[in-house]
Parts: C-alpha cells; sequence; structure tokens
C-alpha cells in the first residue's frame, strides 16, 4: 500500500524528507500563498529535470504574485495556475514517479491531494542521424533517448487518430516508462491484448533497455532467432505500423521495438521502399545469396575439399592442392581459427575509438590474413572464403538476425567436417525445422514463405512497385486488409497517337 | 488433444509428392527394368494406373470418419479389441517401415558417397533430425516441406535437364519387344513403392483443413509424383540402357555421375544425393511421426511426443536388424514388400469398408 | 561391454529428458508405456552388442507372404 498524501502540509513535508535522504538535488520551496496569511504550500522538484524558468515563471510566480488577494481557500488549484499538464496525486509512489520523470510537486496544506506539474527540461540528445541504419535514400533522422520525443517523431509520420498510446511503467525500481502505440482498427486486437498481458507481467527490478524487453515478451527464448524487430527510425517503425504491428517504445533508449516480427521483416530495409521496385527488388534477392553464402561459404568449402573432392574442376583442384600443400591443419581447423579471427577483430572494432577503427578492422584482416597465408598457416583460399562470407553477412540490414548466422553457421561448419555435404543438407534441415515451429506472437514465423500466401508475396523475395501493393500482410492485420486502391501509372499517349488534337 | 496443427491443401498435395517420391526415385528404377528390361518405364506408367485406384480408396475410407485417424476409426467400425489389434499391426508396419528406409538410405550414402564415416554415426545423426521433425508436429514439418519443396523441384529439373543430351532413344527400342506379361510383373512393385505406402496419409487427413478437397489434392500430389518418377525411369533407361538399370542397385546415382557441362560441372552426384535425401527425410519422418501418433492414440494416451525420444532408439536397433546385407534386403523387398504394403493400402481399407457397410445395413434393418 | 554402457548411459539421458515433465504432469499411464518402450530398446541394444544372432527381421515378411508372391509371380509368367 502507498503511503497517502496527508492533510498536514509538515508531516508530508517529512516523510518525503526521509525518503529521499539527503539528496540535495532535490528542492524543497516552501512558502505561503493566498491572501492574508494565506495557506501554507510547497513546491518540491528536482534539479536538473525540471525547467527551472518555467517553475519560476507560472508556478511561483503565479502563486507568490498573483494570487496575493485571492482567497486560496476557495479557489481550485486548476483554474489558476497557467501550466499545461497538471494531475493529481493520491499517494507517494505516483508522487515520486512524477517528481523523477521531470514534473515539479505542489503540496498544500489541508489538501488531501498533491498536484503534479510537468515543467520537464531534461537535456534530450535531439533528433539526429542514425548511426546502424544508414541509407542513402530517405529521411535521416533517428530517435533519441527521451521517450515523448520518440512518440512525437512518429505521431508526425502518422496523422490519424486511430494511432493509439498506452503507457505503463516498468521495472520496480527503474519505473522506466514503456509504451506501445498501434493503430486501431489496422492492428490486430488479439495481438495487442497479447502484448499488453505480456508487458504487465514483467516482474524486474530494472529496465535499462528495449532489449531487456524484447527478452521477457518473447516468444522463444532458446531460440537463436530473433522473434522481435527493433529500429532506430521513425520511417521504418511508421511502415511497420502501418501493416498492422505494434511498435513498443521504451524510455531511454533510441531502439524501438516492433512485434510481431516475421523472418522476413528482417530482411528488409527502408530504402527498399524509397528506391525504385525493380532495383530493390534485384538487391532484395542479393540479400537473399548474402544470407546463403554466409551461412554456407565455409562449410561448403569445408565440406567439399575435405570429402567430395571429385566435384571441383580439376584445375581449380590442383590449384588448390598445391595451396593447402603445406599447410599442417585439416580444412575445418583452417576454418575455425580464421572465422574465430573475424569474429575477434570484428567485435573489437566496435570499441576502437574512431579514428583507429577503420584502418585497423581492414588492415588487420589483410594483413593478418596475407601474412597467415605466407607463413603456412591458412591457405589463400581459405582467407578469401571467410572474407566473402564475412561481408555477405553485412547485407543483412538487421542487427539481429546477423548475429543469429553467425552462430548458425559454426554449427554447420562442425557437421560439415564430419559429415560432408549430408551432414550439412541435415543441418540445413534441422535449421528450416526450427525456423518453421517457430510464431511470434501467435504468427507463424516464416510465413508468407510458409504458409504460403500469394497476396503477401509482393513484398517478400522482391518488391512490386507500390501501385500494386494493395493489401497488408494478411495473417498480421486481420482486418481492413486493403491498403489502396491505385490504377497503374498509364503513359502519356504519344504525339503520333493523339489523333491531331492540339497540345 | 494430441496433435493441435493443421496443414492446408497446398500443402498435402507437396507432401504427397515428396513422400510419392520418397524413396523410389533410387531404388524403383532397377526392380522393373529386371523385369521388363527396356519397358520399365511403362511398368512405372501401369503403376501409376494401378496405384490411383488405391490412392483414391484412400480417400474413401478417410472420408468415413473425418475428423479421425485411422487407429482411431479402426476401433470404432471393428469394436475395441478387434481394432486395436488391427491398429497395433498397422503401426508395426509403420514402424517397420520406416526403420527398413532408414537402413536402406543410410546403406546408400555409407557405400556411395561417404564410405569411410560408420554407418552408426550416419544412423544417429540421420536419427536426430527425424525424431526432431516428428516431435515438432505435422505443422511444422509440412512448412518445412513448403520451403524446401522448390529447391527440390529446382535441383531435379536440373538433374533432368543436364541428363537430357546424353539420352539415347534406341535405348528404349524395341518397345513392348517381350510381351505386356514381364511389364507387368514389374508394375507390382511400381504400384506399392509410390503409392500404397501412401497409406500413411490415414493418419493425416484429420488435420486437413478443407476436408472436402483432400481428394482432389491427394490424387493430385499421387499423380504428379508419378510422372516425376516415370520421367526418373525412362530417362534412366534412356541414358543408361536397361542392362545397366537393372543390374544397378541406385542407377538414378549412377546416372548422376555421368552429369557433364562445359567440362567442369561433373561428378556432382553427391548435390543430387541432396534431391533423394529431401525426399527419403520426409518420407521417414511422416511415417515415424504417424507410429508415435497413432500408438499414443491406440493406448489412449494424451500426448505423443514423449515417445519419439525411447521409440527413436528401438527405431536405430531395429535398422540394424532388418537385414544383414543389402543383397538379401534388395531380394526381399523387390519380391516382398510390395505384398505387405497391399495388405494395409487394400486389405485394410476394404476390409474397414466392408464392416462399415455392414454395420449400417444392420442399423437399418432393426 | 562398453556398447553396453553407452547404451544405459542413452537411456539415462532419455529418462533425464522426458521423465520430470511426465512426472510433473501426473501422465501415469504414459509413464508406464515410456518405460516399457525403453525396456525394449535396453533389452535390443543388449542384443545387439553381444552380436546375439537375431534373425533379421525381414524373416517374418517372407514367411508371411512367399505362397502368395509366389502365386502371383506364377500367375503372371
Amino acid at each position: 500500500m502507498a503511503q497517502q498524501i496527508g492533510t498536514n502540509l509538515q508531516e508530508n513535508l517529512r516523510s518525503l524528507k526521509e525518503a529521499v535522504g539527503n539528496s540535495n538535488d532535490i528542492i524543497f520551496r516552501e512558502f505561503r500563498t493566498g491572501d492574508g496569511d494565506g495557506i501554507n504550500a510547497a513546491m518540491l522538484y528536482t534539479d536538473g529535470l525540471v525547467d527551472k524558468n518555467s517553475v519560476q515563471d507560472f508556478i511561483m510566480e503565479t502563486l507568490l504574485i498573483d494570487v496575493r488577494n485571492i482567497d486560496m481557500t476557495k479557489k481550485n488549484i486548476a483554474d489558476i495556475l497557467t501550466v499545461g499538464d497538471m494531475q493529481q496525486l493520491k499517494d507517494f509512489d505516483m508522487l515520486f514517479t512524477r517528481l523523477f520523470s521531470g514534473a515539479a510537486i505542489l503540496l498544500l496544506d489541508g489538501y488531501e491531494q498533491g498536484f503534479s506539474i510537468g515543467m520537464s527540461g531534461i537535456k534530450d540528445r535531439g533528433v539526429t542521424e542514425s548511426s546502424g541504419e544508414a541509407v542513402i535514400r530517405g529521411p535521416k533522422e533517428a530517435f533519441s533517448e527521451s521517450i515523448l520525443t520518440n512518440t512525437a517523431l512518429i505521431r508526425r509520420k502518422i496523422k490519424d487518430p486511430n494511432l493509439w498510446l498506452e503507457t505503463r511503467q516498468i521495472g520496480r525500481v527503474t519505473k522506466t516508462d514503456v509504451s506501445i502505440m498501434y493503430i486501431n482498427g489496422i492492428a490486430n486486437d488479439k495481438i495487442v491484448e497479447e502484448v499488453r498481458k505480456r508487458i504487465e507481467r514483467i516482474d524486474i527490478d530494472g529496465i535499462l533497455e528495449s532489449g531487456y524487453i524484447e527478452e521477457l515478451i518473447q516468444d522463444e527464448t532458446y531460440s537463436p532467432f530473433p522473434t522481435v524487430y527493433n529500429s532506430e527510425r521513425p520511417d521504418t517503425i511508421a511502415a511497420e505500423l502501418l501493416e498492422g504491428k505494434i511498435a513498443i517504445i521504451v524510455d531511454g533508449t533510441p531502439h524501438v521495438l516492433i512485434v510481431p516480427a516475421l523472418f522476413i521483416s528482417f530482411m528488409q530495409s527502408p530504402e527498399d521502399y524509397s528506391q525504385r521496385a525493380d532495383i530493390s527488388s534485384l538487391i532484395r534477392i542479393l540479400r537473399f545469396l548474402g544470407i546463403f553464402i554466409a551461412l554456407l561459404g565455409p562449410s561448403l568449402y569445408i565440406a567439399i575439399t575435405t570429402f567430395h573432392q571429385e566435384m571441383i574442376p580439376t584445375q581449380l583442384l590442383i590449384s588448390l592442392a598445391a595451396q593447402r600443400e603445406g599447410i599442417p591443419f585439416p580444412a575445418f581447423i583452417e576454418a575455425l581459427m580464421m572465422e574465430i579471427t573475424f569474429e575477434i577483430l570484428r567485435e573489437a572494432g566496435i570499441r576502437m575509438p574512431r579514428a583507429i577503427g577503420q584502418a585497423i578492422s581492414i588492415v588487420g584482416t589483410l594483413v593478418i590474413g596475407q601474412a597467415a597465408v605466407e607463413a603456412g598457416i591458412v591457405s589463400a583460399s581459405m582467407v578469401i572464403i571467410v572474407s566473402i562470407t564475412a561481408i555477405s553477412s553485412f547485407v543483412i540490414p538487421s542487427m539481429n538476425m546477423t548475429i543469429s548466422f553467425r552462430m548458425v553457421r559454426f554449427l554447420l561448419m562442425g557437421l560439415a567436417a564430419s559429415f560432408g555435404l549430408f551432414g550439412i543438407s541435415v543441418g540445413i534441415v534441422a535449421l528450416v525445422l526450427h525456423l518453421c515451429s517457430l510464431r511470434s506472437f501467435g504468427v507463424p514465423y516464416m510465413s508468407p514463405l510458409s504458409p504460403f500466401i500469394l497476396t503477401d508475396q509482393r513484398d517478400t523475395l522482391f518488391r512490386l512497385p507500390h501501385w500494386a501493393m494493395y493489401s497488408r500482410p494478411r495473417l498480421i492485420s486481420q482486418k481492413n486488409v486493403i491498403r489502396a486502391k491505385n490504377q497503374p501509372p498509364k503513359p502519356k499517349p504519344k504525339n503520333s497517337e493523339r489523333k491531331g488534337k492540339a497540345r | 488433444m494430441l496433435e493441435n496443427g493443421k496443414i492446408g491443401v497446398r500443402q498435402l498435395t507437396i507432401l504427397v509428392i515428396l513422400i510419392s517420391i520418397g524413396d523410389a526415385i533410387l531404388v524403383l528404377p532397377s526392380i522393373p527394368a529386371i523385369e521388363a528390361k527396356q519397358d520399365a518405364w511403362i511398368s512405372v506408367v501401369i503403376g501409376l494406373a494401378i496405384g490411383l485406384p488405391i490412392v483414391y480408396l484412400l480417400t474413401i475410407v478417410g472420408k468415413l470418419y473425418p475428423g479421425l485417424t485411422v487407429v482411431e476409426y479402426n476401433e470404432k467400425i471393428l469394436g475395441t479389441w478387434l481394432g486395436k489389434a488391427i491398429s497395433l499391426f498397422f503401426l508395426s508396419y509403420l514402424f517397420f517401415s520406416a526403420a527398413a528406409h532408414l537402413r536402406e538410405s543410410s546403406d546408400f550414402m555409407i557405400t556411395n558417397i561417404m564410405p569411410e564415416t560408420p554407418i552408426m554415426a550416419i544412423n544417429i545423426l540421420f536419427l536426430g533430425i527425424i525424431v526432431m521433425g516428428a516431435r515438432l508436429g505435422l505443422e511444422t514439418l509440412t512448412r518445412t516441406a513448403e520451403i524446401l519443396f522448390p529447391w527440390f523441384i529446382l535441383l531435379l529439373l536440373m538433374f533432368i535437364l543436364f541428363l537430357i543430351p546424353q539420352a539415347d532413344i534406341k535405348n528404349m527400342l524395341p518397345v513392348l519387344g517381350e510381351g505386356i506379361k514381364p511389364v507387368i510383373r514389374g508394375s507390382i512393385a511400381s504400384a506399392a513403392f509410390p503409392f500404397a505406402e501412401l497409406v500413411v496419409f490415414l493418419m493425416v487427413f484429420p488435420y486437413v483443413n478443407q476436408t472436402n478437397r483432400i481428394r482432389r489434392s491427394f490424387l493430385l500430389g499421387a499423380l504428379l509424383g508419378g510422372i516425376v518418377l516415370i520421367a526418373i525411369v525412362a530417362l534412366s533407361i534412356l541414358v543408361l540402357g536397361a542392362d545397366l538399370v537393372a543390374r544397378n542397385i541406385y542407377p538414378s546415382f549412377f546416372m548422376a555421375k555421368k552429369i557433364s557441362i562445359g567440362n567442369f560441372l561433373e561428378r556432382v552426384e553427391a548435390i543430387l544425393a541432396i534431391i533423394w535425401f529431401i525426399s527419403i527425410y520426409f518420407k521417414i519422418t511422416l511415417y515415424y511421426y504417424a507410429f508415435n501418433l497413432g500408438l499414443a492414440q491406440t493406448l489412449k494416451l494424451r500426448e505423443y511426443r514423449f515417445l519419439t525420444l525411447p521409440s527413436g532408439m528401438i527405431l536405430l536397433l531395429l535398422s540394424l536388424m532388418v537385414a544383414p546385407n543389402i543383397t538379401y534386403y534388395n531380394e526381399v523387398i523387390s519380391k516382398y514388400w510390395p505384398n505387405l504394403d497391399f495388405t494395409y493400402s487394400i486389405l485394410l481399407p476394404l476390409l474397414l469398408l466392408g464392416v462399415y457397410a455392414l454395420r449400417k445395413k444392420f442399423k437399418r434393418n432393426m | 561391454m562398453w556398447a553396453i554402457a553407452g547404451i544405459i548411459a542413452v537411456i539415462i539421458a532419455i529418462i533425464m529428458f522426458e521423465a520430470p515433465s511426465l512426472r510433473r504432469k501426473q501422465l501415469r499411464k504414459e509413464l508406464w508405456v515410456f518405460s516399457i518402450l525403453l525396456l525394449i530398446g535396453f533389452g535390443l541394444g543388449v542384443a545387439i552388442s553381444l552380436h546375439m544372432k537375431l534373425p533379421p527381421a525381414l524373416d517374418w515378411i517372407i514367411v508371411i507372404y512367399k505362397p502368395l508372391t509366389d502365386a502371383l509371380i506364377g500367375l503372371l509368367k
């Protein structure tokens, strides 16, 4: 039971001061307001979280100066203060939550409630360029750490009153603001209800990043594949909302979650929609090719050179054999060593100071690779395979998915080394079995590839022009499936066909 | 409910195609070729002609109790004890079939592709994904089939296309040179292995979501599977000649070795082994899954998943026991297995239909 | 010797994997069937690893179907 705000101001103040200890960034300002002797009042705010000028102008000035002649006991505070966001507080829990969210708290002697006045002056990074998800054509703005900025950025893209926002405080100690946003009428109500339930079920002491929420609400905790999508870009989020998905925004992080997320979502980049349809389709196919190479590259090399040498054309076989002559290790160990080296370089590259970082990664890989080849530790072909594999894996737009593939790749390599192509086939079947068994909030993970939904094919392996994409994904939206009714553009009749009409 | 999944009719067709191709794509061509020589492909055509009515019969039985699997309505029609007994026989057939096929495919892998790997290792690896598939349930299995199917077809088409340059029509002549009887002798196996072995679908019908379209999709799948097999057998004869096809246990694999494109795409039979791996995998897994599900239904258990691990172990051991060597295996399979298939795909449905009709008559007369 | 130890290890692994969830859900009949299957597996495994002379399973098929097949082939000769 949260402690209620009593009518005695001094008692309230004493409890409050006890609760915050001696934190000297919480300012207590006591004063009297109203005519005559007036009533006792106190103002609390957190220095650094509130906009001090606003507090002074709108609250202090009004209460100290403007009401000097008004009997405060008969007036409603709400009718006096010239502020927008004002709420009544009943207990201390609410008080502290609002206090630390950047509100100023007003307590009056004789009143059973306190008032929280939104005066947030939190310093925000502002709307900057997205660092992780760069595009050539398309908006460059990205979310910031403040939840209100983020929801505002989304509202700017979708100006429909059906865009609904619900906020909760999650985390026993951090009381982080977590909001869900969805377009009522397009989003599937059952999924919205499920999201609500799962978020409310969370019981943890602190939420510091959306990744925490992701782990706590996702369907499959043991799968390496992500079932929750995340993005830093408002345009991506807005596009997903239009398809009927639900956005989860967490205060303190620019990474917004999207739910439900299917395998295909991780292969799509927002740029696909800004560029022309034919280019985007080709690039998407390139991405799928990239996945194949990233997943199977080293495994195929190991399998073929170890078990199925007869498949390699004779000339290539001779040169490969010559290369591998002096190498002391079997193909699998070679591949493993190179892959691990690459992973170390990649991980280290993230944390290196930007100036050195670029240089070292490129130089590191090439030089180490070159040196290793000349020292006779690995063969040149292995370096090529590993580099192509590593670069291909970056074609996948979403980091989550890349990480999953990295893990799976090692497993396939192990299978290839022990059982050759048979092992790889077993691995792939197991992988597909696993992917097909996943569900994201009830929606099968691999749709629309399987179950094969013809109408949703317009936006999976390739992308049809916007005028042809007239329906929303069937399993996700389930109402309001028709998106638009467009006519394909008709070219203007050429001059020779205009039958002599003047321009 | 033991199985909550639902599959669509298109997925059913895909499954049927994969299962009818099953292991037949690998072992079938040699069997009719022994009897019918260069007319082996006609045997397969006749086999299809015999097989389709069998498939039709299966759909009639399936429609009697659309929401129940065969082991469930066995009891309804034949009474509890007789029904359960017949169900157990049916289930042992499924299990046995799965074990035999597992042994057959591991043998193939070992002798042809990876001679230095111990057979136990291959068996265990293969068993791993079989058990995984059975545990994940019908819906996941079918979705996997749906995703792998385009690749299967792609590789198959490539296989056929790359071999056409080496086809020699003279190998097929004279057509019906020895008369029709040898051809019919060869067609028994051709009807059994691809089509009669579809009897496993009696365990799958209740889970298809559009009951009235099952017959069409099932027949379509069988037909398409049959056409593929006819093509493969015909191709084997055209490329290799009747003699080689009859002598080789795995003629299509032998054919794959002969593929040579532009002097650099050669000896790619290992990639083509992936085709048969896919179709055999689904056949064995579906049989194994049907066994576990059926066992749970017959014994009125509430779950089937926990059965997969112990019966997987038994499957592994049984597959080792099935035959001492491949010659014995081939002898028995080509001569006697078709009759086993027909027992369950013709006799059992006729029995069920007969008793069902009799019971209805009695009820009406009462 | 090692084979039998291996078989026992596998059986223990299977039990550890499946039995807890069965016991939690109070599925008694299922546990019985589970145990029986494991027993059969154990028996078979021991038999095979000791290289006991077991008839190949396909022998049964021959016994049951030989007369039928011979008749059928005879018809078509």
